[in-house]
């Protein structure tokens, strides 16, 4: 027993120095620096200047009502969000959508017209919010691109720089457990909107029954493995009791779908 | 850590033999000897100390204590390296995502390896002088389960 009573101590003692050493976040990769909110600003300011004067924007007024009718109601969701939202609709075929910093969300028109149904748009916004609400743009903007070159960019007012920080931003993926993070967030915010989580799972199944092109250039579902577990995870996400989906109205989906497949 | 050796016979170091010396050293340094092997895989230190404790089950008592009680210490240290190549591969082959508390975990069983370390030299050092002592908890263990009455005839 005495044996038994040292090895306990020994382990126990073990876990607690794991404890202490944990609490000192040995290593800080996420912002250690922060912008001031001056520069973030500016540095969101010039990315959307330099994003959106760059892309072929949809101005089509039935594509950007039904958008902005999905996101309306998401966003009454929230009670104080971050960021003044903005949604923009680029004419392109992948089926992509991704957050920029500032609260800026961009859609393809290939995500409009995979879908099936607006549902599964709001859930793939519902994501991306989920990005922009828990800061994980900034935070992806650090680890890829690093302070110093953020900040010089910034200072400097180097719009080809920026622009590059914008590709960058979107053509790198997230850590799994932001992913993760936005996915829960999204989960709950359909369910406050009225509308069936599991539209998010449909969504990541219909994907990834589809080709490989498709996943090799979709920013919402990463290729690594741990996608059909997101997909169980929305799946088994519990709704309240008295939850009651409603269905869109104010827009025909068939149209906008077909406009964007034009 | 130690713990007092009132209470316990072992033998004067005037009586044991310059070999056996040397052997109840070496039972501690063999987790340096296989360091080698056992920083990729902790489990092989675990195999080494078993085949030597196997070896020295046929030696004086001295020896079989001193080799007894270099095993039971070596158990609870890879165990927790074991944890650190868990992590590590996590990390290397599947991009499992970095956390407080595997730095945490990483910190601490680099302190118990260098405790372990430091005691393990103490121990060999003192082995090498004939001395006995008792690390807490398995020193005890081991002492009792030796039949230190066992004296094998041992020609040197």
């Amino acid at each position: 027993m005495n044996v038994f009573k040292h090895v306990v101590i020994y382990f126990a003692v073990f876990a607690l120095l794991v404890y202490i050493f944990s609490q000192l976040s040995l290593v800080k990769r996420d912002n250690v620096q922060e912008f001031t909110k001056q520069q973030e600003d500016r540095l969101i300011s010039a990315i959307k200047e330099s994003f959106v004067t760059s892309r072929t924007l949809v101005d089509n007024e039935l594509i950007t009502n039904a958008i902005e009718l999905i996101s309306e109601r998401l966003l009454h969701t929230l009670e104080e969000p971050k960021f003044e939202y903005s949604f923009y609709v680029i004419r392109n075929s992948s089926v992509n959508a991704f957050a920029l910093p500032g609260g800026v969300i961009v859609l393809h028109t290939g995500l409009l017209s995979f879908a099936e149904s607006p549902e599964e748009v709001a859930a793939v916004i519902a994501h991306e919010i989920g990005h922009s609400e828990k800061g994980h743009i900034m935070q992806k903007l650090m680890k890829e691109i690093g302070f110093s070159v953020v900040f010089t960019a910034i200072t400097g007012g180097d719009l080809g720089a920026i622009s590059e920080i914008a590709r960058r931003l979107i053509s790198t993926r997230y850590d799994r457990t932001y992913e993760i993070e936005a996915d829960a967030f999204a989960l709950q915010m359909l369910e406050n909107a009225s509308i069936d989580p599991r539209y998010l799972a449909a969504f990541f199944h219909r994907l990834s029954e589809s080709s490989d092109d498709i996943l090799d250039r979709l920013d919402i579902l990463s290729t690594h493995p741990s996608h059909s577990s997101r997909r169980q995870a929305a799946l088994a996400y519990q709704t309240a009791p008295d939850f009651e989906a409603v269905p869109f109205d104010g827009f025909n989906w068939e149209l906008v779908r077909g406009l964007s497949k034009r | 850590m130690l713990q007092s050796t009132d209470g316990f016979v072992f033998p004067e170091p005037e009586s044991l033999h310059e070999r056996q010396r040397e052997e109840a050293s070496f039972a501690y340094l063999i987790p340096f000897v296989t360091i080698i092997g056992g920083l990729p895989l902790p489990i092989v230190n675990l195999i080494v100390c078993v085949l030597y404790w196997n070896y020295a089950k046929k030696k004086t008592p001295f020896v079989r204590f001193h080799a007894l009680q270099s095993l039971f210490t070596t158990i609870p240290i890879v165990l927790i390296n074991a944890g650190v190549v868990f992590l590590a591969l996590n990390m290397i082959l599947w991009e499992m995502d970095y956390a407080n508390w595997m730095g945490g975990y990483f910190l601490a069983a680099f302190l118990f390896n260098l405790i372990e370390f430091v005691f393990n030299i103490y121990a060999a050092i003192n082995a090498r002088k004939g001395k006995s002592f008792l690390f807490i908890g398995f020193g005890a263990l081991a002492y009792n389960m030796i039949d230190w009455e066992d004296e094998r005839d041992e020609r040197f």
